[in-house]
């Protein structure tokens, strides 16, 4: 027993971080079984690390005489993110058990979760952005392992977004840290240039409209297991950066209808989509929008609604990515034109699938109900009813969303018969326990407020109350009834262009330009270089014969329009012409040193003469 | 099977809808604005996203969504 506690003794000294980048770094040594018992105790260290974490705990690390990293920072708000993190990433870790087979995969997952927690438990920008990148880059594997050209021309556009982002942090932390001389990872109150750079890092992550697009155009290319991993960390840590770095700051407002209009984009950009995994995707930018609302009203019932919304969209989503890999696993197909009928053939998966689906709509009962009801509820009790109107309308295309996707996946006649069976085990178990969180959350709430960031705040909220439950009954009722008695909403199999169209249409412009007017000037002013040094050679080996030439074709040029004379100019010209191609008298190397050696005694005399 | 669901969440729908507004106009403390107010988001929410989905698929080409 002393053994266990004093393991969990320095258990809870260690940044989360180090628990999965330590055990990424050690993965290869392991093959076959043993490699899927050490993921999973990696999996369980970590999720051990997080809980036994205290709040105010603190590792720092002095690299300069003025700067220190504080690589574990512990309060309520990184507390409840690594609790998260960790439990959905031994959910994440044994779901992929079966689905990758690849090494480099399982490190790049590790390394993903790693520096998503190093980020979250940041105490300074420093530290936050180190881990921001490696997250970044390590998240680009998780594309890239799905080895089609789509995934790698998508996981190349990726990168692109987040390295430009990541530019725009560092800026952002630099100017904050010669403004303001501090590097801690806090409230920026001072709008200003490091402002809006920071706010603009944070939003390509937080996938703010209109620099959202590389995540519907990634996700649903990278691999099976990837894009579960994948739609909980990147947006989240956004998110908490967020919280952290702008809770109520003077553009809160501004963020808060920022988040509104996410909210809205997503899901309508969602209904058109016939990829599940697209449709998925879109509906992280709307959720996401949620969760930027609740961070950006700034109350603390704003901020609680926020988290805990984070908290819960990362089960219901992580479990939607589940469901729909386990659906793709087992078909290969992953459109919904192309789908329908698994309900008899997987009943696992459409009973967990229908669970994450009334999650993320908001159905009483069921987590996504809690945290939504916080944001509405935080953004009426600000007046912001327009923000209220908003999020309710979300609410109700999300649902169409989802029963858009649950119907024509699992109950629609298919097309033609699909063959499939059941998932396997090890795709089933996370399944089954993140469904049976979502209903546990939804069912006994106070198990979420008690993490809070404001706990006695969410404690006063009640999310059962008459009005929040009847209200949530007729707005989800009468949306279910409207999808099936008009049918508006059936699956097409057409491409509906996304902001990136404008990007991708101005890269290829920039391309042209580049290739074409950018190239000839270039050449134009190569050409006029090679003149001028031309001329400076000629003018070097004969400066008497180079000036006549220079002064007669200036006079040909001018004179030659109205005035005859110019021949005799024209005439000269030719003559030195033919005459400078003939052997000109070169002086011997040694008078040449000579003369330069004279020209820098001339030079050392005047400089002693003024200097003595 | 399609037929029956899409019926039976047709009904339960129906019902549903019926009786959260009976049960708004029994229970006090309700905050809508007036009775229906969420039912009717509900119907114009679902209008407001079938006229969106009409208005973007005038910004649509042909082709395979996953490639």
């Amino acid at each position: 027993m002393n053994e266990i506690a004093g393991f969990l003794g320095i258990l809870q000294s260690i940044p989360p971080a180090f628990v999965y980048i330590l055990g990424a770094a050690l993965l290869p040594l392991f093959k076959g079984r043993a490699r899927k018992a050490y993921l999973v105790a990696i999996g369980v260290l970590g999720l051990a690390n997080a809980f036994t974490l205290k709040p105010q705990t603190s590792w720092v690390l002095q690299i300069l005489p003025e700067i220190k990293l504080t690589l574990l920072h512990a309060d309520a708000l990184s507390l409840i993110m690594g609790y998260i993190f960790t439990l959905i990433g031994l959910f994440a870790i044994i779901y992929s058990l079966d689905a990758v087979k690849e090494t480099g995969h399982h490190i790049c997952a590790l390394l993903y979760i790693g520096s998503s927690l190093g980020a979250v438990f940041a105490g300074d920008f420093i530290t936050l952005y180190i881990f921001w990148e490696i997250m970044a880059v390590s998240s680009l594997g998780l594309i890239w392992y799905e080895g089609s050209k789509r995934a790698r021309d998508a996981g190349m556009r990726y990168i692109l977004f987040h390295l430009f982002g990541g530019c725009a942090l560092l800026a952002g932390i630099i100017i904050h840290f010669l403004t303001t001389g501090s590097l801690t990872a806090g409230p920026i109150e001072e709008m200003g240039l490091a402002y809006f750079l920071i706010l603009l890092g944070i939003g390509v992550n937080t996938a703010f409209i209109p620099l959202h697009t590389w995540l519907p155009d990634a996700y649903p290319k990278a691999t099976i297991a990837g894009s579960v991993f994948l739609s909980v960390y990147t947006t989240k840590t956004g998110v908490y950066a967020l919280a952290r770095t702008f809770p109520a700051a003077e553009a809160g407002g501004a963020v808060a209808y920022m988040g509104a209009v996410m909210a809205i984009y997503g899901v309508v950009f969602a209904l058109l989509q016939n990829d599940v995994r697209k449709l998925l995707s879109y509906h992280i930018v709307s959720q996401v929008g949620y969760m930027v609302a609740g961070v950006g009203i700034g109350t603390m019932m704003g901020i609680n609604g926020g988290i805990a919304h984070v908290f819960n969209h990362i089960l219901y989503k992580a479990l939607l990515f589940m469901c729909m890999g386990a659906v793709i696993y087992e078909t290969g197909r992953m459109n919904l034109t192309e789908l329908g009928g698994l309900a008899r053939k997987m009943p696992v998966t459409t009973l967990t699938c229908i669970v994450a689906a009334f999650s993320i709509s908001g159905v009483i009962g069921f987590n996504g109900y809690v945290s939504k009801g916080m944001i509405i509820h935080a953004a009426e009790e600000s007046h912001l009813h327009l923000i209220a109107l908003a999020l309710m309308l979300a609410s109700v295309g999300t649902f169409l969303s989802f029963l858009k996707l649950t119907y024509f996946t699992f109950f629609a006649a298919p097309s033609e018969e699909i063959q499939a069976k059941e998932a396997p085990i090890t795709m089933l178990i996370p399944m089954v326990a993140t469904a049976a969180l979502c209903v546990a959350i939804g069912v006994y709430p106070q198990m979420l407020y008690r993490i809070l960031p404001y706990p006695e705040e969410a404690f006063h909220y009640n999310a059962y109350s008459a009005g929040h439950t009847l209200g949530t009954a007729e707005l989800l009722l009468m949306t279910a009834f409207m999808f099936f008695a008009f049918g508006f909403f059936k699956p097409h199999e057409r491409i509906t262009y996304d902001i990136d169209h404008i990007y991708r249409r101005a890269g290829r412009a920039f391309l042209h330009f580049c290739e074409g007017p950018l190239m000839d000037f270039a050449k134009s002013v190569e050409s006029g270089v090679m003149k001028i040094s031309d001329a400076l050679i000629s003018f070097s080996r004969n400066p008497t014969a180079t000036t006549r030439m220079f002064v007669d074709a200036a006079a040909i040029a001018v004179l030659r329009p109205f005035n005859p004379a110019y021949k005799k100019y024209e005439a000269d010209l030719n003559e030195l012409r033919r005459r400078y191609h003939e052997p000109v008298e070169n002086i011997v190397i040694g008078t040449g040193v000579l003369l330069v050696l004279i020209f820098f005694a001339l030079l050392l005399a005047i400089y002693l003469a003024y200097t003595a | 099977m399609t037929n029956s669901v899409r019926n039976a969440v047709i009904a339960v729908s129906i019902g549903g809808i019926c009786v959260a507004l009976a049960l708004s106009l029994i229970l006090p403390n309700h905050n809508e604005p007036f009775l229906g107010f969420h039912a009717i988001i509900g119907a114009v929410g679902v209008l407001f996203f079938a006229f969106a989905m009409r208005i973007l698929s005038l910004a649509q080409r042909e082709g395979r969504q996953d490639e």
